[in-house]
């Protein structure tokens, strides 16, 4: 497993993608530096809901682990290397978990050093504030990661769908629609958020999820989506 | 579409031991459609040691029905064993088979030695260093073998695919269009090795669109046209029933009317027909002879040659034949 995991991630680190993922991330850190600078910056609700529920929840989180995740298994299907995979005595799931584990692992220090250094100029450097939204995102990356890791494997037009899914699920419906609020994982991680750090999300408190409601039903999203995935692996016709 | 009859039945094994054994694929009415266009229809047979070539022309259905021989695709109908064991959804399987794919799927990054360590370490080899070594001596790249792939020639990563097909010392040996990309000289290489590798028992499936390529390895044959079996068997039963059909040669001289005339007299000649664009069509059941004697013929007739060219050596052609029969 470990070789596959080597090789993916010289597969995922290419520059084009790297420089996408290191602009996206800076986004968050100019406007926590913006909030330091200004002297009648938002207050702390209005940073939750812009900085975390928005900018990190539907945007620059969703969508770097959109563009790793679904190019993990994308690629290979593409440049029809996937054989090279499946042809082989592994279990599917040693395919895949290297795979998930390559994806995260290249998604996860440019958004964390992002969430970590944005949070610090915002909440000026609350530790708990930045425990809280670093084990938030990191968790809702793995989630978000194991649904674009199956889509990539499911469609040659994963980016596609996955912005219209981000952009129409995460951001208008279950932003907007209270009844479907608990299919979102931008609303887990806020519960995990708050579920650490009880002074975020105040104004909203009682529709925020709760916080092991929140964990477990990203861990339930992680191993689901994962299962399908294998499932997929197993079931479809390999090019 | 008529079922094609098949022309030269299945011989049996290649040798009186391997009757007595199982196949070591078989393939058992065997289907596969897309939507309502039928790629592969309902095609059976079985492969034992030695070297059997798969051969078709372009979009017969070969490369659909070795990726559900491989397991990449899912028969809509039918069966497909290799040892007695199903190999759809059966990873285990593929530490008995090697499998070259037709298009070239190489991590551009990585050296041909990297390429083929990884090969084995996926496939459970456990010295892949050192088998690694062995299988990329064996198709003679050690030169190369520390350069990144993405730099090599198309017949440099056919190769160095086969030595990553190899590596792990398979029992069944699959390979689609292995020799696309080939010079000459590799591709001596490539099948003085693959009959080293029959030599050793292994079974080799290869498929390839060019006649002359399957004949220099094959032992037996499958002959695929529009998804089906039009023909199987020895190869040489096949070449025999090939050489009794008529061939056609058209001919373009300075007196057309009085060369035909002079052909027809040629016992190696069955019909002549004039093109409206004046050429001849001569029709032979011994283009050879008939090669020999025009030149002779023309001269006594005192007729000029311009232009002469056989008009059926394509595959298609003699697939439509075959499939006719």
């Amino acid at each position: 497993m470990s070789t596959l995991y080597l090789i993916s991630l010289r597969q995922l680190t290419g520059r084009p993608r790297m420089v996408i993922i290191g602009l996206i991330s800076a986004v968050p850190i100019l406007m926590g530096l913006a909030v330091r600078l200004v002297d009648d910056g938002p207050n702390a609700t209005e940073l939750d809901n812009t900085l975390l529920g928005l900018l990190f929840g539907v945007a620059v989180l969703p969508i770097i682990a959109l563009t790793v995740s679904t190019a993990a298994l994308g690629n290979d299907l593409e440049d029809r290397t996937l054989s090279n995979l499946t042809l082989t005595p592994s279990p599917r799931w040693q395919i895949i978990l290297p795979k998930l584990a390559a994806a995260v692992t290249v998604g996860a220090p440019p958004i964390l050093i992002s969430a970590v250094a944005a949070t610090f100029l915002a909440y000026d450097g609350e530790a708990q504030t930045i425990v809280a939204v670093a084990v938030g995102i990191a968790l809702a990356l793995l989630a978000y990661s194991a649904v674009f890791l199956w889509l990539g494997l499911s469609t040659g037009r994963a980016l596609g769908y996955g912005l219209m899914y981000v952009f129409l699920w995460e951001f208008l419906f279950t932003g907007f629609v209270s009844g479907v609020r608990f299919l979102s994982i931008r609303a887990y991680m806020i519960g995990i958020i708050r579920g650490i750090d009880d002074n975020r999300f105040t104004e909203d408190a009682n529709q925020v999820i709760s916080f092991p409601v929140s964990i477990i039903v990203t861990a339930a999203v992680i191993v689901i989506f994962t299962l399908l995935t294998v499932r997929r692996l197993r079931t479809m016709d390999v090019p | 579409m008529t079922t094609p009859e098949v022309i030269a039945p299945a011989p049996p094994p290649l040798s009186a031991q391997a009757s007595a054994r199982e196949p070591v694929v078989k393939v058992d009415g065997v289907s596969r459609w897309f939507g309502s266009v039928v790629s592969v229809s309902d095609v059976s047979f079985e492969v034992y040691p030695g070297i059997t070539g798969l051969l078709g022309p372009n979009g017969a259905g070969k490369t659909t029905l070795l990726r559900m021989i491989t397991g990449l695709a899912k028969a809509s109908e039918g069966t497909v064993t290799a040892f007695g064991q199903p190999v759809r959804n059966n990873p285990d399987l593929y530490r008995r088979i090697g499998v070259m794919a037709e298009h070239e799927a190489v991590y551009d990054f990585l050296t041909g030695r990297d390429f083929v360590q990884f090969a084995a370490k996926m496939r459970g080899v456990t010295d892949p260093v050192n088998a690694a070594a062995r299988a990329i001596s064996e198709v003679g790249l050690e030169f190369a073998a520390d350069r990144k792939m993405g730099g090599y020639s198309r017949g440099m990563k056919q190769r160095m695919r086969l030595a990553a097909t190899i590596v792990h010392e398979p029992e069944l040996l699959i390979l689609d269009e292995p020799l696309n990309g080939a010079d000459p000289r590799q591709r001596v290489h490539f099948q003085n090795l693959l009959r080293e590798l029959a030599r050793q028992g292994r079974t080799i499936v290869i498929s390839s669109h060019i006649l002359e390529e399957v004949e220099a390895l094959a032992d037996r044959v499958l002959l695929i046209v529009n998804g089906k079996l039009a023909a199987s068997g020895d190869y040489r039963s096949i070449r025999a029933a090939l050489n009794e059909r008529p061939y056609h040669m058209r001919i373009v001289c300075s007196d057309p009317r009085t060369l035909a005339s002079d052909l027809v007299r040629l016992d190696e000649v069955e019909a002549v027909n004039i093109d409206p664009d004046g050429a001849l069509i001569a029709q032979s059941k011994n283009v050879l002879a008939l090669q020999m004697a025009l030149p002779k013929l023309a001269l006594e007739s005192n007729v000029r040659l311009l232009r002469v060219e056989p008009l059926d050596d394509s595959l298609e052609s003699v697939f439509s034949y075959l499939v006719g029969q």
